[in-house]
């Protein structure tokens, strides 16, 4: 996906100003930034939910985007298997339906809540919901928008390695705030900077060439990262 | 242990909930047969015993049946009729914003015309049949549409914007989205407004003079001296309201199960 030449303001607050960006396929590019420098805008133009300037272009023309919030979005009045399904469109058999839906509730460990209520399950099982309701889709784009807020550590850990065989292969655009997930999700790392003048930018840029399944978070290679990471910070 | 007493503390109330209720219909029937034998005066105050006897009576008599047909036949078609109305209106103002304020005014025109001046209206303008429903219609329909503006209102946007991102249908996301979440709020607004719809229904009855119905059985009984089966009639009718309001309340509890 390549973002070229795109603008966007909220009223007279300039956010974006010819920003250019590519999304390498099949690739996670981790967006981080502080609060204020535009990475939900930039997925809430990505998604068409906002009137922008410039050109936002999918490779093949393919734009079937997935999109994990910062809160899960969980529709109440439905158990975790149909929220799951309330995605997947419509004229698909039944067959087909059954099988992706148990896949991903394989993959996410929902077999216990699949027919439970959002309100009868733990955050972590919502938060997994949530990834399960977009890996069902056969995206084109996975936007994860700090998926892992307000999670704990061991919580946040169990779903982000889960995630990390889920994503292998699949283009995705994941925002945190966080660099030890950028670190473990990432292929490559974008720090945004935004100042009223100019709007955002890119402050510096970070690739990461070990595989994701592989990756030693305390060995030297993962720790030179960290701290290249810190001093554009 | 803790899930033991819970589980005593849950029977005890649902023990209280039972009697409770009992409990305060007994002090009302207590509290009336007191101020009865007070006034001592069966004509104006008859006794519980009396009212009871009339009843029982009304119970056995065939025109007591075909009355309250004809009154909930009434009822039912006025409030489903203000309902559709209402909810086609809510629709068309939610989808197309600027229609609100152009239909604001109409609302507050019928929600504020004094409901006698439309019984009186009515029943120049219409047969007794259509004037009932009419009122009754005029006096729910305001408070339907209010109650589903704002239960469509009350849809969480960020539900939307999740269903809009994926792609997911108009036809969809208003059945599995925005019915179930309008649920909660447009069954409290059902049950308080059924109920008055019934009573509403009653009263232009009366000033109707509608034949067959409980009201018009009222008035005849008021104009026979006849207290006692009147109050018999007033029994009938708050019984009746109280099934409508229970069996809503019913239906309310297996609708929003996952509350």
């Amino acid at each position: 996906m390549k973002i070229r030449g795109l603008d966007f303001s909220y009223g007279d607050k300039l956010i974006f100003s010819g920003f250019d960006l590519d999304v390498p396929s099949g690739k996670t590019l981790c967006i981080m930034g502080g609060s204020g420098t535009g990475k939900t805008t930039l997925v809430n133009c990505i998604c068409r939910q906002l009137d922008f300037g410039g050109d936002i272009d999918f490779e093949d023309g393919k734009s079937k985007i997935a999109y994990v919030f910062q809160q899960p979005r969980l529709i109440p009045s439905m158990s975790v298997e149909d929220n799951i399904k309330f995605v997947l469109p419509k004229g698909m058999d039944k067959i087909s339906i059954a099988n992706k839906v148990d896949r991903v509730i394989a993959q996410l460990r929902l077999e216990d809540c699949r027919k439970s209520y959002p309100s009868k399950i733990s955050g972590g099982q919502a938060s997994r919901t949530a990834i399960a309701r977009a890996m069902v889709t056969d995206c084109d784009l996975l936007i994860l928008d700090e998926p892992f807020k307000g999670l704990d550590v061991k919580l946040k850990r169990e779903i982000i390695d889960i995630l990390i065989n889920l994503i292998e292969g699949k283009s995705v655009i994941f925002i945190t705030h966080d660099p030890e997930e950028a670190l473990a999700i990432g292929d490559r790392i974008c720090v945004f900077e935004r100042n009223s003048g100019e709007g955002v930018r890119i402050k510096g840029e970070i690739e990461i060439s070990q595989c994701k399944s592989q990756r030693d978070m305390y060995g030297e290679y993962i720790n030179n990262l960290r701290q290249k990471v810190y001093e554009i910070l | 242990m803790d899930k033991m007493r819970r589980n005593k503390i849950n029977k005890a109330y649902a023990v209280l909930n039972i009697i409770l209720p009992i409990v305060s219909l007994v002090a009302i029937a207590a509290i009336y047969a007191i101020i009865s034998k007070a006034v001592d005066i069966e004509l104006i105050v008859p006794s519980v015993g009396a009212t009871a006897k009339s009843f029982f009576e009304l119970l056995g008599k065939g025109y007591f049946y075909k009355a309250v047909f004809n009154t909930l036949l009434r009822s039912a078609l006025a409030y489903i009729l203000a309902f559709a109305v209402a909810a086609c209106f809510a629709a068309l103002t939610s989808y197309f914003k600027v229609l609100r304020s152009a239909f604001s005014p109409i609302v507050v025109i019928i929600r504020v015309l004094p409901t006698m001046s439309l019984i009186l209206l009515a029943l120049i303008w219409f047969d007794s049949f259509q004037s009932t429903v009419l009122v009754a219609f005029c006096v729910i329909f305001p408070m339907l549409y209010t109650c589903l503006i704002d239960a469509i209102d009350g849809v969480d946007k960020d539900l939307l914007q999740m269903a809009k991102i994926y792609g997911v249908g108009k036809g969809r996301t208003v059945a599995k989205l925005y019915i179930p979440q309008m649920l909660p709020g447009v069954l409290t607004g059902v049950k308080s407004s059924a109920a008055l719809n019934f009573k509403l229904v009653i009263a232009a009855e009366v000033l109707a003079q509608t034949a067959d119905s409980i009201g018009v059985n009222m008035q005849l009984a008021k104009l026979d001296l006849d207290t006692a089966t009147l109050l018999a009639w007033t029994v009938a009718a708050i019984v009746i309201g109280g099934i409508i309001e229970l069996a809503i309340s019913l239906i309310a509890k297996r609708a929003v199960r996952w509350l």
